[in-house]
This record gives structure tokens, C-alpha cells and sequence, in this order.
């Protein structure tokens, strides 16, 4: 039976999986973007890593792909949120 | 001019989705030369995504550097109103220089430790930074951020804009912007298909933007840029930038009269 440790980039795979899961749920929510963003590009670095390694899985793949979605979500609803505070910013909002 | 896209009874930015129409020009473009890179599918995906973490932390370092004085005076904000000190200085305020020098470096230092050929990755990616740029552009024009001084002719006038003064025309300082950098996309990949080497793409881009950013900031009528004296901040990075381009330029043509020289000699 042929075990994880037998499979190269494995642990990568799956590790790009879980982080691109967890930045397509993140991406939704406005101020947890930021964490999708960098959830999104370790995910995908780890996608990268397991590719070299001479992964090829449907888990790896899966884990590409949610982990993009997350990284362009989330840095979508990041730079909304910019723009926002960006025009609140500029009608003078303060912390002193 | 547009700030808001109504779609299925939600405001969507309209920056958001020039920035997400950006990323896919990008794709796209990544995908017409993917057969040109002189490496594997999996570093040119890694230089790719170690250059877009650079954008970020790279934008973000110098917004704080510029706004150091008001960070120090407002730190302790931090403790007693952390939402919005954190809405303040982590969502909001990237530098466009700051996204492209953290990009080159972090490309740099990939190339660097993998031993990729760095002249190749800027010969056939650093194209996309100007066509990105450009999309970027007219989602400030969009949302109006960015605007240029009151102008009599040859103007725009917001009219719903969140951010521009409204009903005042306006020096388009965002479309000349976005036409420029969509010029710059198309002169550089000339280059790179005519086999031009990648720094010498980067010294070109380098000289031409710093000249136009260094031109442009005289005309832009926004307040909350930084400033160095009588100069905004843009234009001090631009004049180390256009040196820096110049330097670049200079590099590569003498490298190439060497070049040739020693073919002659051969002969």
C-alpha cells in the first residue's frame, strides 16, 4: 500500500489545500482579507514547492486553485476596503 | 467618475473590478509567453508569487516609512482605538513605487538563491507591472483618487465621485497615467520579443516612468501625498528611479559595446 511518505511534495499538497481553504473562507469577510491574502500566497507557494518536488495530485491541484481564488478575493475585498477608508481618509478621519 | 458598479442589488468599487480586469490581463499575458520561459512551469509560478508578496509588503513598508512622523504620534491609538488605527495604517495607504521596488527585490532574491537567469524573468515578466498599472490607473480615474489640479480646458468633471471635489473640472492626471503605462506595456514587450535583454527593459521603464511620474506630480491637485520639501514624495523616489534607470541603460550599452568589440577582435 503506497503510504504519504512515498508520494513527493505530498505534505506540500495538502498543506497548500488546507491554507486554501482557509483564504476562500477569509476572502468573504472585510477585515479578515488581509489574512487571505497571506494564507493565499503560502498556499500557493506550497503548490509551487510540491510541483517541483514532482507532485502532480488532484490535491495539489485543488489546493492551487483555492488557494488563487483566495489570494484574488481577498485582495480584492482588500483594496475595497482601501478605497473606502481611502475616501474616509481623505474627509478627515483622525485618531487624535 | 463611476465610483460604484451596481450589481445584483450590491455596490461593487469600481476600483476593485479594474484592479480584478488587471489581474486577469495579466493571467492572460502570462499564459500568451509561458512557452518562452527559459525555466521550469513551477519557478516561473514561485518568482511569480514571491514578486506579488514583494508588492504587498513592499507598498505597505514605504506608506509606513512616509507616514513614520503620524504612526509615532498616533501609536498609542493602537490600545485605545485598534480598529481604527489598524483601518488607518494596515488597510489602507500602499505606495506604487514601494509595490514594484518589493517586487524587484523579491524576484532578485529568488533568482538569486534558485540561480535563475534574472535578466530572462525581467525580459518576459516585468512587462505585466506597467499593464497592471495601467488597469490600476482607471480605477482611480473610476473612483476619482489621484485627481489632477483645476484645470479651463481639457478637463473632467466628477460629478459622484467619494473622493475628487465634484462638479470642478479637473486635469485628467489618471488617464494620462493609464495611456502611458499602456504605451510603456506595449514598448516593452517589443523589446522582449526583439530579444532585448531584461535589464535594459528595466532601465527603459525605469528612466520613462520617473520622467512621467516626476511631470505628472506637478499636475495632480490631491493633498494627502507626501512631501519632501517642494517636491511631493513621488517625485524624489522618481529622480532616484530615473537614475537608477539611466544607470541601467548605460550598463547595458557599454556591456554591449563590449560585446561586439570582442566579436571584431575574434574576427
Amino acid at each position: 500500500m503506497q503510504t504519504n511518505n512515498n508520494i513527493p511534495g505530498q505534505g506540500a499538497a495538502v498543506g497548500s489545500l488546507v491554507l486554501g481553504i482557509v483564504s476562500v473562507v477569509l476572502c468573504f469577510f472585510g477585515y479578515s482579507s488581509i489574512i487571505a491574502v497571506i494564507c493565499g500566497i503560502i498556499g500557493l507557494i506550497l503548490a509551487f514547492n510540491a510541483q517541483k518536488a514532482g507532485n502532480n495530485s488532484g490535491i495539489r491541484m485543488a489546493g492551487f486553485v483555492l488557494s488563487l481564488i483566495g489570494l484574488i478575493g481577498g485582495a480584492l475585498t482588500l483594496i475595497a476596503c482601501v478605497a473606502c477608508v481611502g475616501a474616509i481618509g481623505s474627509l478627515g478621519m483622525s485618531l487624535t | 467618475m463611476f465610483p460604484y458598479l451596481s450589481l445584483f442589488g450590491r455596490q461593487i468599487p469600481m476600483y476593485s473590478v479594474m484592479i480584478l480586469f488587471g489581474m486577469l490581463a495579466v493571467m492572460l499575458y502570462f499564459v500568451c509567453i509561458r512557452g518562452r520561459l527559459p525555466f521550469s512551469k513551477a519557478d516561473g509560478g514561485l518568482l511569480l508569487v514571491y514578486s506579488t508578496a514583494g508588492v504587498f509588503v513592499g507598498a505597505k513598508a514605504l506608506y509606513l516609512v512616509t507616514a513614520l512622523p503620524q504612526l509615532a504620534a498616533d501609536f498609542g491609538g493602537l490600545y485605545t482605538a485598534t480598529g481604527l488605527f489598524l483601518q488607518k495604517y494596515l488597510y489602507s495607504g500602499f505606495v506604487f513605487y514601494g509595490g514594484i521596488y518589493g517586487a524587484l527585490a523579491a524576484a532578485g532574491i529568488y533568482c538569486r538563491v534558485c540561480r535563475l537567469p534574472m535578466d530572462q524573468a525581467l525580459r518576459w515578466l516585468f512587462p505585466a507591472a506597467p499593464l497592471f498599472h495601467a488597469f490600476g490607473r482607471l480605477g482611480c480615474f473610476c473612483i476619482g483618487c489621484c485627481y489632477g489640479r483645476p484645470v479651463e480646458r481639457l478637463g473632467v468633471v466628477f460629478s459622484h465621485s467619494p473622493i475628487a471635489p465634484n462638479g470642478v473640472m479637473l486635469f485628467p492626471s489618471q488617464l494620462v497615467e493609464a495611456a502611458a503605462e499602456a504605451a510603456l506595456f506595449c514598448l516593452l514587450l517589443w523589446m522582449a520579443l526583439r530579444g532585448a535583454d531584461g535589464f535594459a527593459l528595466l532601465g527603459v521603464w525605469l528612466a520613462s516612468y520617473g520622467v512621467l511620474r516626476f511631470g505628472l506630480e506637478f499636475m495632480r491637485g490631491d493633498a494627502y501625498r507626501g512631501f519632501v520639501g517642494a517636491l511631493s514624495l513621488s517625485q524624489v523616489i522618481s529622480l532616484v528611479t530615473v537614475a537608477w534607470g539611466i544607470w541601467l541603460l548605460a550598463r547595458h550599452g557599454g556591456r554591449r559595446a563590449a560585446e561586439a568589440a570582442a566579436t571584431t577582435a575574434e574576427k
